[in-house]
């Protein structure tokens, strides 16, 4: 988007400077040379000469704003949707500002209670439910102390296995979590916004994976490719009827315009808010042709894709900076 | 890190009005082979001709090797690497091999006739992988399998970035279907990715890399090789339409009547073939060296010059230098590949009127009532809407269309029904609407003879399976007891290996 943005731009001064060059230069050729050739002579002549400039100019200036009609036009939708954009930024920030200051006090009583526990449970030999409490305490700190900041996927990763150590001893042996294609270095330091991955496997678990009979799995891949980042986070629950399907998608187009999105029984359900939110974030961070897409089929899962922009120049950079 | 060679996004197509691509999301990457299937109209084909710039889309975008190309406009352009091969190829039939091969070389000063070069580089490109054809042969000479090797060596020798294969192995044999994946397996080491675009799941699961399900339009499944399971596959296709239960052939009764009975025949091709078909059964033929028989199909098809023989149907015999026009009125009906059987601008009623005309007429006037009740009743048995009764079949779904070309031989009480290659470019649901056509035919006593390069549709369809070589038959055998020899075979090659 901000690549057309830029070829708009360039497109519009060039030809600006090329149309104000070649109409001056013609203005002058066309009334010096007949005046100095004697041309020119008379009232009649003269206004005749004007006419004759005055209606080449009108059809020039006609074809140059034809030109410039679809490029302006898109820069316009560009400014307007950068407004929008900056729009919810404010709003978002605010949001932030209001969830940090919530979690000025609580945060610590939080961390510190869970801390007790955890001791407690260890004075009296209860292991299990030290590992636990350590898990929620660190998923806490993960998600409450870093509002708005930035993630690496192998962070990402960790807060996922944590969240999904506690849901292990929810549903026991319900759950199997698989992992592929991230021996890449490159792509467990890629930096997301915090939180992306695991609303998604919470999503997973709650709609997908808890009602089913059986044992499930959530498997988790990564492809990278010289543009983009894309992670894959499928499940083998219980997977979603088409038309609960559309309206999902539905919402996720409405979160992307900034409208209200899940109707009804999707929000007392809360099923699909997480996932729009992630989106939203995403689109917001990166632009909208990034984000989440969704595929479904009843009786055999979900698989949610993640859509990243990645530049190995940059990444590299990066690495470099921090090794 | 992968290269990603295709990428598609949200890409939308409506033709005659209705949606065939509705947000299609794709990524093809180097070096892979990526299988496309779905259900019958999910939008497949006019996928793989949108990539290859055959069809202009309405919205989305397509990035090929990082360019952009816009909605409205096509995306293939001559040269960047994207190759498509149909089943039918397009080669020149006149040309030799070599000559097809060189012909479309962009540069290419020599015309038709290749340069010394230009031949040793195709000779190069067939060693590299390990085609043998004899590269003098006119290609009119060659099957159908060794005509799609000559595109496909096209491609490698036009350096092909990706191959689109558009359900190109319908009339393939199984031997043939191995063959070819060697070959693409022998391509993908060259770096060349591959789309196959196929409606058999077994096939399509057999040596890609990942699969791309389609449905309504849109990529709802995405799988990787190790989670290939049929059930998931089948299920993704078909959403929340509950799959109709497989129909299993009904396997008929020993002591079943003759219906057909062939005796010694001679000539083209046949030397004393000798079989019977009984009432309510379907029979196979196969052979080694022809894989759909066209020795024996031609004597049911009226072209057949035999020498010598009878043929009883049905206690009367039948002259079989008869045309076939005279055989459908002593009562055999034939379905090839079911869009050639049909009209496809009539409507399915009239579809059914010129099958039947002899029962629908009297004193040379068709019945309308009669005819309009007949047509109402079949679309009422097999649960289909009836306000495409008028309209012309070309415009109804391909399963209107199967349906028609099936039914209509039930209408007309033909006695033997002869299949060529019936299955060819159907779905799952397509395949069970024959499997009924067929208990349909043997609940009313009549009877079918089957003829497919693939054996495994033979085994599933049919009650014996007729081992035809040097024109008689060298074997009869249970399809049931053949198919559990034959299955093990089968599973070889789903795992073919270099």
């Amino acid at each position: 988007m901000e690549r057309d943005w830029k070829k708009d731009t360039e497109f519009i001064s060039r030809n600006t400077v090329l149309a104000f060059t070649g109409n001056a230069l013609f203005s002058v050729f066309y009334f010096v040379m007949p005046f100095l050739a004697g041309e020119i002579y008379g009232p009649g002549r003269l206004l005749a000469w004007t006419g004759i400039y005055l209606a080449v100019e009108i059809g020039f200036c006609a074809a140059y704003l034809k030109l410039l009609r679809k490029p302006v036009n898109r820069m316009m939708e560009a400014v307007k949707r950068a407004s929008q954009d900056e729009y919810e930024a404010q709003n978002l920030r605010s949001q932030a500002e209001i969830f940090a200051l919530q979690s000025q006090i609580n945060p610590h009583f939080l961390y510190n209670t869970l801390d007790t526990i955890r001791s407690h449970a260890l004075l009296c030999d209860a292991e299990d439910i030290a590992a636990m409490t350590e898990s929620l305490s660190t998923l806490f700190r993960y998600s409450i102390s870093r509002p708005g900041e930035m993630a690496t996927l192998k962070e990402e990763l960790e807060n996922v296995r944590n969240y999904l150590l506690i849901q292990q001893y929810r549903f026991p042996d319900k759950v199997e979590y698989l992992v592929e294609g991230m021996e890449d270095e490159v792509i467990l330091h890629y930096p997301m916004p915090i939180l992306t991955i695991q609303p998604i496997v919470e999503n997973a678990i709650h709609h997908g994976l808890e009602m089913k009979i059986g044992k499930g799995h959530i498997k988790l891949r990564a492809i990278r490719t010289e543009g983009r980042i894309t992670l894959l986070v499928s499940d083998n629950g219980l997977g979603m009827s088409e038309e609960r399907l559309e309206q999902l998608r539905r919402s996720l187009e409405c979160s992307q315009a900034g409208q209200e999105t899940l109707s009804g029984a999707g929000r007392q359900k809360g099923a699909g808010i997480a996932l729009a939110n992630v989106d939203r974030r995403l689109k917001f961070y990166y632009g909208r042709q990034y984000g989440l897409r969704i595929r479904s089929t009843l009786g055999v899962g979900t698989m949610v894709e993640i859509n990243l922009p990645f530049e190995a120049g940059e990444q590299d950079e990066k690495r470099n900076r921090q090794g | 890190m992968k290269r990603e060679i295709v990428r598609v996004e949200g890409l939308k197509k409506a033709i005659h009005g209705s949606q065939v691509l509705n947000g299609l999301n794709l990524s093809v990457y180097e070096g892979e082979i990526l299988g496309m299937t779905g259900l019958s109209g999910s939008g497949k084909s006019v996928a793989a001709q949108i990539l290859a710039g055959s069809r202009s889309f309405e919205e989305g975008e397509i990035y090929i090797a990082g360019r952009k190309s816009e909605a409205g406009g096509k995306a293939g352009r001559p040269g960047n690497g994207i190759y498509h091969i149909r089943a039918v190829p397009d080669l020149f039939p006149c040309l030799t091999v070599e000559e097809n091969v060189c012909l479309t070389e962009p540069g290419a000063v020599a015309g038709i006739f290749p340069t010394r070069m230009q031949l040793r580089k195709v000779r190069e490109a067939a060693h590299a992988l390990d085609i043998c054809l004899d590269s003098r042969a006119s290609v009119n000479s060659l099957s159908l399998y060794e005509k799609h090797q000559v595109s496909l060596l096209r491609a490698y020798y036009l350096h092909a970035k990706l191959i689109i294969m558009d359900n190109i192995t319908n009339d393939y044999t199984e031997e043939e279907f191995c063959r070819l994946g060697r070959l693409l397996l022998r391509l993908k080491q060259k770096g060349v990715s591959i789309l196959l675009v196929e409606s058999m799941t077994e096939r399509v699961t057999s040596f890609t890399d990942r699969l791309v399900v389609l449905r309504n339009g849109r990529d709802e499944g995405i799988l990787f090789r190790e989670e290939y399971g049929q059930y998931d596959i089948n299920k993704m296709m078909s959403g929340d339409y509950n799959l109709p239960e497989a129909v299993g052939r009904v396997a008929a009764g020993r002591e079943q009547e003759v219906l057909l009975e062939a005796c010694r025949i001679c000539g083209q091709g046949l030397q004393g073939l000798t079989f019977h078909l009984n009432k309510g059964e379907v029979v196979g033929f196969t052979d080694e060296e022809d894989a759909l028989c066209t020795s024996v199909q031609k004597l049911f098809l009226g072209d057949a010059r035999t020498e010598s023989g009878t043929v009883v149907l049905d206690g009367e015999p039948v002259n079989i230098r008869m045309k076939r026009a005279g055989l459908i009125e002593l009562g055999f009906g034939y379905v090839d590949f079911y869009k050639s059987s049909v009209f496809p601008q009539l409507s399915l009623k009239d579809n059914l009127t010129i099958t039947s005309l002899n029962r629908l007429t009297s004193r040379a006037m068709i019945h309308a009532r009669l005819e309009k009740r007949v047509a109402e009743d079949l679309l009422e048995a097999l649960n289909f809407p009836s306000e495409n009764l008028k309209r012309p079949l070309c415009e109804v779904s391909n399963r209107e269309q199967l349906v028609a070309a099936l039914y209509k031989w039930i209408l007309n009480r033909s006695k033997v029904v002869v299949l060529n290659n019936v299955l060819s470019g159907t779905d799952m649901i397509m395949r069970n609407i024959v499997k009924q056509f067929l208990n349909e035919l043997q609940r009313r006593k009549a009877g079918a003879l089957l003829f497919s390069p693939n054996v495994r549709e033979l085994y599933e369809l049919c009650d014996r399976v007729y081992k035809v070589r040097a024109g008689r038959i060298e074997e009869e055998v249970a399809a049931a007891e053949w198919g559990r020899q034959q299955a093990s075979e089968f599973e070889l090659f789903r795992d073919i290996e270099l």
